[in-house]
């Protein structure tokens, strides 16, 4: 469910429609500038930062620790990921280990954080859950970029359509199947998918197909 | 490496060079020497471009050896835009060459007569000093074609382009890389304008055939050399985020961090970020035929540079670098990666620091000379500072000048010098090294982020707010430490976080000498590097009042995070307490 603003100003819960695209090799490339910039992630009250990393991203208590250099609540940066409760409306930004003077104040448990004080997460609410903002740089856009498409991500419709319609031919031509809510799309897909676009946010997942054609690595949505 | 260069260039007949022991600076390479010699040699009064300065360019302690990452070529002087004294330093293969030939420093001393220019070539065979008449108001790209069309491209070149002739306060000297581009630079400081100064176009080194520099330990020098290489490959930073993004995979997260300075200093997020960041132009590199991972000289297993190249597959410039993106980019509010690449090849053409172009950029947008955001008429701006017209003399003169001129009261510089990529306000600890450096607002000044292995200035809680100068105090001796013995900063993520690679870097000077090397000794060298230059500054007339920030970081709360820098003066002045 993702709660939206009504035009009268009400908010309302809304089960959005699932878009299924699936790929012979997923061109994780193309979808970096969307995670970079940021894709919407259902999270249920009380979730943390923690969480999301080992469950949304795919990276299990070891790969955080080795991974996972700087992450950013609102902009701030977090030191413990454990303590950092989501809330509906946040955004989190989660970066590998980082170059330079600034890369090593921003670090999470930086020996250099009093450097960086300021602007450090104090503390967070319990978390109420809700729509959270992902942002995936560097090495996290290639591993956690995949995890995190195959569970599937909220994006806007306009902001869909203006992906999809910049995707080059070599993307149209290694998908193999789309399907929205489980109803196959038409060949071509480039036109059939456009076409088919609901309006309001909807989720976006991605797989790698098999031989046969079919789906592998669909998760459960988020 | 033994011997000292010295070449009087006002000397009766032409200037005439002379090969001397060390003497009192026997033991010492890069900054350390560099800052030796012009503390020592030159008055503090004197004119920055007159004969009493001196310009000193010396490869790292371990330039010219087998170790990795040594390639750091230091060059120091009385600064031209500072008025203090300076050491920039550049990669490429230049400090390889000259340590290989065995010159721990070339010192320019005097001034030719009238405005004569030169050429030095240095082989084995000895020096030569030949006209450069035919070189005069070349670009850095069409003189190092005319002087490999001369010399062979085994050579490696340092050079200044028009600005460093025209003397200008933002002038660069140029090195060349593995491709033999003067794609690398000793940027900051005006240092190209003591070379134009000196009557000194180039310097061609020609090394070929000279073995490496041995060590008096091999065995334990070579053992040495692969922890060392180990333990950069196996470092997140230096194994995998620097190779595959270079140092601009900063931009996303020091832009959602609020500390990404953005069109003049007045807000710390850039709109445009996404479209300029390292993944976007590694990922652009590679799909038009670039390089997304190149080293910028031999030896280095890091290799964060690249080649960009424009839509139809044709060398641009190298990779331009966080530095460059941010200066060109978004503190100009440009976000178009080809422009920023444009830029970085006028900068390595002309001959300029590209911090404190884009800086000066930035400052003549907020004065109203153009817009932020336009990309063409910033080219333009540019390739006036190339020509020579009054208004690119101007630009070329940085952005404190330009500022003044332009009556703009937001000026991003300390002691002169243009402030780099990061804001002051959302990391304090930057501003702090940025007030106090002796170099000007540097962000390499304390970069060696050793700290917690040197344990120099007593143990900071990194949960405290309290503490930045400590902080700062540590990092600038590491860096001073680092900046002396020839090695690329980048090492020193992997020797924040793993001991034995620290050890490495211990093992590879205790073995090249025959010696043991501790961390006291590093820590030492580090705080000899800043007294010197500390005194050399007080001695040219700079108290503590120089060593703050513009007031407007004070003052002015920075976006999104709405804060300001806190950091107090006094805090500022026990920085060098030690």
């Amino acid at each position: 469910m993702v709660r939206e603003r009504q035009e009268s100003g009400q908010t309302k819960d809304r089960t959005p429609e699932t878009l299924d695209l699936a790929f012979e090799s997923v061109p994780s490339a193309d979808f970096d500038v969307l995670l970079m910039e940021g894709v919407g992630v259902q999270v249920p009250p009380g979730y943390t930062a923690g969480r999301l990393v080992r469950e949304r991203l795919g990276l299990a208590t070891e790969a955080l620790q080795a991974r996972v250099g700087t992450l950013c609540l609102n902009g701030s940066p977090v030191d413990d990921l454990e303590t950092c409760a989501l809330g509906d409306g946040v955004r989190i930004a989660v970066s590998g280990a980082l170059p330079g003077l600034a890369g090593a104040c921003l670090r999470r448990g930086s020996v250099l954080a009093a450097m960086r004080a300021p602007i450090t997460l104090a503390a967070t609410g319990p978390g109420r859950g809700g729509t959270v903002t992902v942002r995936l740089f560097n090495v996290m856009l290639r591993l956690a970029g995949p995890p995190l498409l195959a569970q599937g991500v909220l994006l806007d419709r306009e902001r869909l359509a203006e992906f999809l319609a910049g995707r080059s031919r070599r993307f149209w031509l290694s998908a193999r199947s789309a399907h929205l809510d489980g109803r196959a799309l038409d060949t071509p897909l480039e036109q059939s998918v456009q076409a088919s676009l609901p309006s309001g946010r909807l989720r976006l997942r991605i797989a790698a197909s098999g031989e046969g054609g079919g789906q592998e690595t669909l998760c459960a949505s988020s | 490496m033994d011997a000292m260069l010295r070449i009087d260039m006002s000397a009766a007949g032409g200037p005439r060079a002379r090969t001397g022991p060390l003497g009192e600076y026997e033991g010492m390479g890069g900054r350390g020497l560099t800052s030796a010699v012009v503390a020592r040699e030159v008055p503090p009064d004197a004119h920055p471009l007159g004969a009493a300065n001196k310009l000193v360019i010396a490869p790292g302690l371990l330039s010219g050896t087998a170790a990795a990452m040594s390639g750091r070529l230091s060059v120091g002087c009385k600064s031209p835009l500072t008025g203090g004294i300076k050491e920039a330093n550049a990669g490429g293969e230049t400090a390889d060459a000259l340590a290989r030939l065995g010159y721990a420093a070339i010192v320019f001393e005097g001034k030719p007569p009238k405005d004569a220019l030169f050429t030095v070539v240095i082989t084995k065979e000895g020096v030569d000093i030949r006209p450069a008449e035919e070189l005069r108001g070349l670009g850095n790209y069409d003189t190092v074609e005319r002087l490999k069309a001369t010399f062979g491209d085994k050579v490696a070149i340092i050079s200044i382009g028009p600005a460093g002739e025209m003397k200008l306060p933002a002038a660069s000297i140029a090195c060349t890389d593995t491709e033999l581009h003067p794609t690398r630079h000793a940027g900051r400081g005006g240092v190209g304008a003591v070379m134009g100064a000196k009557g000194v176009k180039a310097i061609v080194l020609d090394a070929a055939g000279i073995p490496h520099r041995q060590p008096k330990e091999p065995e334990r020098f070579a053992a040495a050399n692969r922890v060392w290489i180990e333990g950069m490959k196996k470092h997140a930073v230096t194994g995998e985020a620097l190779p595959a993004y270079g140092t601009n995979v900063l931009a996303n997260i020091i832009n959602e961090a609020g500390g990404y300075p953005t069109e003049n200093f007045s807000v710390g997020t850039f709109a445009g970020t996404a479209k300029i960041s390292g993944e976007t132009e590694a990922a652009l590199e590679t799909e038009r035929g670039g390089l997304a991972t190149h080293a910028c000289h031999s030896g280095c297993v890091i290799r964060c540079s690249g080649i960009f190249v424009d839509k139809d597959g044709r060398y641009v410039t190298k990779q331009p670098e966080y530095e460059t993106v941010w200066a060109h980019g978004a503190d100009c509010g440009i976000d178009d990666m080809d422009t920023i690449a444009m830029l970085d090849r006028l900068d390595d053409d002309i001959g300029l620091d590209t911090i404190e172009m884009g800086a000066t950029i930035g400052v003549a947008m907020a004065g109203g000379l153009l817009d932020f955001g336009d990309g063409p008429r910033a080219v333009e701006l540019m390739k006036e500072v190339g020509k020579g017209t009054p208004l690119g003399r101007l630009i070329g003169s940085g952005a404190a000048i330009t500022g003044r001129v332009l009556g703009v009261e937001h000026v991003p510089v300390v002691k002169g010098q243009a402030l780099p990529a990061y804001d002051p306000r959302a990391i304090q600890g930057m501003g702090v090294t940025y007030a106090t450096s002796p170099m000007g607002a540097d962000h390499t000044a304390g970069y060696a982020v050793a700290t917690n292995i040197l344990k120099v200035g007593g143990f900071v809680d990194p949960l405290k707010p309290e503490g930045q100068a400590e902080l700062s105090r540590n990092l600038q001796i590491a860096t001073a430490a680092i900046d002396a013995t020839g090695m690329c900063l980048f090492i020193a993520f992997a020797i924040l976080d793993q001991p034995e690679t620290f050890q490495a870097l211990l093992d590879l000077l205790g073995a090249f000498n025959g010696s043991a090397v501790t961390a006291d000794d590093v820590t030492a060298l580090g705080k000899k590097v800043l007294d010197t230059e500390r005194d050399f500054n007080r001695r040219a007339g700079f108290s503590a009042a120089d060593d703050r920030l513009p007031a407007f970081f004070r003052t002015e709360p920075l976006a999104p995070h709405n804060v300001t820098f806190q950091v107090k003066d006094e805090e500022l002045d026990a920085v060098f307490s030690w």
